[in-house]
């Protein structure tokens, strides 16, 4: 059998086994293995393992991972999403839909410290929705712009998942970050405008929440200044060159933890909570990320990526055909499997033909990102809405669903936005100090 | 009670306590790994002075973080799986699924354990030390051997308990 239909059998086998409901990081190292050794040797596939582990557990670039969930994780702990959350509602919650707009500022702030989806959607779960309902909020629209809001995390830098591009597409993280910003920033804006619009048109859906006045406001917004300082230290680091991407993730998570002592806010016991949340993360992607490299040796054995490249440009499709259809692939992957597997699953496959034909590959990072957001609430397999649903009891999951559709429309028109201006993501680091 | 699940109890009885421990000199080394960071960029910044090797000791402390935590994620079944097929199948078929995948992820569990553990002998033989610190690197390959032993003993009992579910229908 030729390489070249090994990896593609393989890929298939691949996708198989993440269906069955085996976890990721073992069936793509059982095919890795396997695959290797039919296409190579058994001697070359186990030499694979025998280095794969430890090369990947103490790898120096790989330590932004833990860090940056720790990040998050004392961030959560230290309750600075309520801050901004009280922040945001002296603005926004005397408009019509005002809390829900609050709701998906406030995740938009949170997310410029937490890369994680689940931590934003949970909070909100807690401190937004209480508010909805009192002010008879349609349920749809306050489950919906919760779970859509809490997906921005990831877009937003720090992120996990452009960590996770950055390395498998061996492409600059701090340069994905700043890629991320300016989209995040304007889909804060859309899910904006998509409430405001569903408000408009149907007042009782999102009722006016309290008024506030000038002065209410001037003391309410400084509540969220730790979250900005946290912000401006990490990213600007970034930015400015002072520090690594890896460094970054350590002097943010240890400023984290000042702040949360200053507060008065982090006791022993949920700093605990914080590191163990972190463990818990960071094995589990670990053991995704071992088993994805093993899998990629194989990949790279077979040749499959690159075939797969040169046999779509010898269709002479145009980049932006090829671009549309790649986000079909997306979406239709985001809504049925889990990011992570989506990430380690396509990146591979796709990188090569995404530079082969001309896109900026850090372009193409948040692409892949803005899918994972659109997969994060895209049914039937919506992460953010498992959350959520098991957080709030009495509202069914189809009325959740039903409540993000709107901002699976704004997330789809971001996707043509960037394929139609990639600037958008491409001019922040294109000002990057090198 | 069955034998079966005797076998269970008795292996939940040893692996917990023994990952949970692991699991909390991890969350310590890696509270440690964050302020050795901070501490040595500040350090660099302001004093010039940064922490020599500390590269080299964030490494070591990854590999004992992520391989201590491994075992803990296994137990509490943090494993990232897509569910879409499983939960549509009947009871009696997603049991027989799981077993089929529970020994696949066990057989490759296995491997790599095996073949870490042979790492630590070659790296033993040859004298592998680290650059800066020129510290021997063979007992961190045996801590990544150990978190992945443990693990795969996690994953051994998720089979029997897979074995359980379909005998018991």
């Amino acid at each position: 059998m030729s390489p070249l239909i090994l990896g593609v059998i393989g890929t298939i086998i691949a996708f198989i086994l993440l269906f069955s409901g085996m976890p990721l990081g073992l069936a793509f190292g059982l095919v890795g293995f396997f695959g290797y050794a039919a296409a190579f040797n058994v001697f070359g596939a186990l030499g694979v393992l025998r280095t794969v582990p430890f090369s990947t557990f103490a790898d120096y670039g790989l330590s932004i991972i833990p860090l940056f969930i720790l990040m998050g994780s004392l961030a959560y702990a230290a309750r600075l999403s309520e801050d901004l959350y009280d922040s945001a509602h002296s603005f926004f919650g005397g408009l019509r839909g005002g809390l829900a707009i609050t709701t998906v500022a406030a995740c938009g702030a949170f997310a410029a410290i937490s890369g994680s989806m689940i931590a934003t959607a949970a909070t909100m779960c807690k401190v937004a929705y209480p508010e909805m309902r009192r002010y008879r909020y349609d349920s749809a629209l306050a489950t919906g712009s919760i779970a859509a809001g809490g997906t921005i995390g990831i877009l937003i830098p720090p992120s996990i998942m452009f960590i996770l591009y950055g390395i498998i597409a061996e492409q600059s993280i701090g340069r994905l970050y700043l890629a991320g910003f300016i989209p995040g920033v304007i889909l804060v804006t859309f899910y904006i405008i998509t409430i405001s619009l569903l408000c408009w048109r149907n007042p009782k859906l999102g009722p006016p929440g309290p008024k506030t006045n000038f002065r209410q406001k001037l003391v309410a917004l400084p509540k969220g200044w730790s979250a900005v300082v946290l912000f401006l230290l990490v990213i600007g680091g970034i930015y400015a060159g002072w520090f690594s991407v890896n460094e970054a993730a350590g002097v943010g998570a240890f400023a984290c933890l000042l702040i949360g002592l200053g507060l008065r806010r982090l006791t022993w016991q949920s700093f605990k909570e914080a590191l163990l949340d972190t463990a818990k993360t960071t094995a589990m992607v670990f053991l995704i990320m071992t088993g994805a490299l093993i899998f990629n040796y194989f990949l790279a054995v077979t040749g499959v990526s690159e075939a797969f490249a040169k046999f779509v440009i010898s269709l002479n499709l145009s980049k932006y055909v090829i671009a549309v259809f790649i986000i079909i692939v997306y979406l239709v992957l985001g809504a049925l499997m889990d990011e992570l597997a989506m990430i380690f699953i396509t990146v591979p496959i796709f990188t090569p033909l995404i530079i082969g034909i001309g896109w900026d590959p850090i372009w193409f990072g948040v692409i892949v990102v803005m899918a994972c957001v659109a997969g994060g609430i895209a049914p039937p397999v919506g992460m953010n809405v498992f959350v959520i649903s098991g957080m709030i009891k009495d509202v069914p999951m189809f009325t959740i669903y039903r409540g993000i559709i709107p901002f699976l429309a704004a997330d789809v028109a971001l996707m043509l936005l960037l394929i139609a201006f990639p600037e958008i993501a491409l001019f922040l680091p294109s000002t990057m100090m090198r | 009670m069955t034998v079966l699940q005797a076998i269970i109890d008795k292996c939940y009885k040893v692996i917990k306590p023994v990952s949970t421990v692991s699991n909390s000199i991890g969350m310590v080394i890696l509270a440690v790994m964050m302020v050795l960071t901070a501490v040595d960029v500040t350090l660099r910044k302001t004093l010039n002075a940064p922490i020599v090797g500390s590269y080299e000791l964030i490494q070591f402390m990854m590999a004992i973080t992520v391989a201590f935590g491994l075992a803990y994620c296994g137990i509490e079944r943090g494993h990232v799986t897509v569910d879409l097929v499983e939960n549509r199948l009947s009871k009696r078929n997603r049991a027989m699924l799981n077993l089929v995948t529970g020994f696949l992820g066990l057989l490759i569990a296995m491997l790599i354990t095996w073949q870490t553990s042979v790492h630590i002998t070659k790296l033993y033989e040859s004298q592998v030390l680290s650059q800066v610190l020129l510290v021997p690197v063979y007992p961190f390959v045996g801590v990544v051997t150990f978190g992945l032993a443990l693990y795969t003993l996690v994953l051994l009992v998720h089979l029997l308990e897979f074995i359980r579910e379909v005998r018991g229908k």
